[in-house]
């Protein structure tokens, strides 16, 4: 190869532009051009082949491709960051820092988290205060009931008790119910000589409450002239009404009570015809019957009661025409609707 | 390369002015051009689509202080380049092989594609077979300076500035590894006459 080099011939097949003289020759020698365009064909195809050799299948490439395009361009933002903190990370202190101080704080979240679960949360607590009744007085129940019981009989035969105010005299009288109820079968009474007429009353009223006789109380079968037996055949009617929920035969028991009637038995009828009241068991032609000195004895007619417009009525029927404006007014209070 | 990356179709310039379009147009079209690169340097299947990958991400990690003063492809093979001599590096600091440095041998591993005996040789095939034994035959430097020139049609100033030797170097290179690649082709063309 006169003129041109190998080696230049090969950078001439590269592609390098040939000087003046080069582009003589070539054109003057022709089996130097030809051996230029050989080296160019053996270039070609040399490259053609390795290529082929080594490059990947258009699919395979594709999907490298997307998987190239997967790490930049489709997430730009993060693969920046990433770049900008590697190549700040050899000469920034505080960046260091940062990602040490990070580090420790990922190290401490197991720890935490294990706090955090391990610890029961506190449960709330909701309270709120019921209303409760007072406990009854430790002497109340450490009382002895039979003495109490011996103590509410000779109370109930009509004793000398009149010195009872009247709320301990109706404690008295409850509480000797209660014990009749709940003492059993009573003693023989009898046998120790006492008063076997109230006695036997009670003894007798006792058996007919506990024993479930069903028999009525009748006014025909009270002793007359016995204000106790009285009072109590009509308290015991009371409680059958009370035990049958409704008041049947009642008022001719009603007629035996008297207010007005002096001393511990008259205790006893008023109790026992407050009670009636109260039950709304009295007809207003039998209050009349006792009269403005019997309504003022029972001083425990309560407010509220349904009887209380017929009592006004009353009042202005017993007062007549000598109504003063005082008495007016109770007679209006008593005759209001509530 | 198979594209013309250059000029106004600066792949990495696109990219620093927000339209990242071309680059991905660069990555779908050049992806098996790295590929091949790395293979024919010596880089085993996995190992050359990693390096690949790993070439693209740099160069989209370099967009945002991308300053053009050469042609692209030389840049990108640059990058391309640095990524193989750190991949040598790595390995030797894990002693699991060597660095490929300028006139040692490297090694091609399973570059030629499979053969089957049953079937009759292509002759492509069967010269791309022998071009790559020979391939990887050369030292590594040779090989360098061969597949920078001519299959990635680098001049040889960009092929000098890149490996940082002397153009005289490259061309004393390009040679030898031209004529033994042309031995190679025309041992091939005897073997491959009638006979």
């Amino acid at each position: 190869m006169s003129g041109i080099g190998a080696e230049r011939l090969l950078e001439l097949a590269l592609g390098a532009s040939p000087a003046l003289e080069e582009a003589e020759l070539l054109r003057a020698d022709g089996a130097l051009a030809g051996e230029l365009e050989r080296l160019r064909a053996d270039l070609a195809l040399t490259a053609c082949a390795l290529a082929s050799a080594t490059e990947p299948a258009p699919a395979e490439g594709e999907r490298l491709a997307r998987a190239v395009l997967a790490r930049t361009t489709r997430r730009r933002g993060l693969v920046l960051l990433r770049g900008r903190i590697a190549e700040r990370w050899p000469e920034s202190l505080a960046l260091r820092v940062l990602a040490a101080s990070l580090l420790v704080h990922l190290a401490a979240l197991p720890v935490l988290g294990w706090y955090a679960l391990r610890a029961r949360p506190e449960e709330p607590r909701i309270t709120f205060d019921l209303p409760r009744a007072e406990p009854p007085a430790p002497e109340a129940q450490a009382r002895p009931p039979v003495a109490e019981s011996v103590d509410a009989l000779a109370y109930v035969r009509g004793g000398d008790l009149p010195a009872l105010a009247p709320g301990e005299a109706e404690n008295a009288r409850r509480r000797a119910r209660f014990l009749l109820h709940s003492a059993g079968a009573p003693p023989d009474l009898a046998a120790d000589g006492a008063d076997v007429g109230a006695r036997g009353r009670l003894v007798a009223r006792h058996a007919r409450l506990l024993a479930g006789d069903s028999s009525a109380v009748v006014a025909e079968d009270v002793p007359a002239g016995d204000a106790v037996a009285a009072a109590l055949a009509v308290d015991l009617a009371l409680d059958r009404a009370l035990l049958e929920e409704r008041p049947v035969g009642l008022d001719p028991l009603l007629r035996l009570l008297d207010p007005r009637a002096p001393g511990a038995a008259g205790e006893l009828h008023r109790a026992v015809a407050r009670r009636a009241l109260a039950y709304g068991w009295v007809r207003a032609e039998r209050i009349a019957t006792w009269g403005p000195d019997g309504l003022g004895a029972l001083d425990g007619a309560r407010a509220g009661d349904p009887l209380r417009p017929e009592l006004g009525a009353l009042v202005r029927a017993a007062a007549g025409a000598d109504r003063d404006p005082a008495l007016e007014r109770w007679c209006d209070w008593l005759e209001r609707p509530r | 390369m198979r594209g013309s990356w250059d000029g106004e179709r600066d792949p990495l310039a696109a990219l620093a002015a927000g339209d990242a379009a071309l680059f991905e147009e660069f990555v779908r079209a050049e992806v098996g051009t790295f590929v091949g690169f790395f293979r024919r340097l010596g880089a085993g299947h996995h190992e050359a689509h990693d390096l690949a990958q790993e070439v693209f991400l740099k160069l989209f990690q370099h967009s945002r202080r991308y300053r053009p003063s050469e042609r692209f492809p030389a840049f990108a093979f640059r990058v391309a380049r640095n990524a193989w001599i750190d991949r040598g590096r790595r390995r030797a600091a894990r002693g699991g092989g060597r660095v490929h440095a300028a006139g040692t041998v490297g090694e091609v591993e399973g570059l030629a594609p499979p053969r089957d005996e049953d079937e009759p040789d292509d002759e492509l095939a069967g010269r791309a077979r022998r071009l790559v034994r020979a391939l990887g035959e050369l030292s590594e430097a040779h090989r360098s300076v061969f597949e920078l020139a001519v299959l990635q049609e680098l001049g040889y100033q960009e092929v000098s500035a890149l490996l940082g030797i002397p153009v005289g170097t490259v061309k004393s290179r390009m040679f030898h590894a031209v004529r033994r690649l042309r031995a190679a082709l025309e041992g091939d063309g005897a073997q491959g006459e009638p006979a």
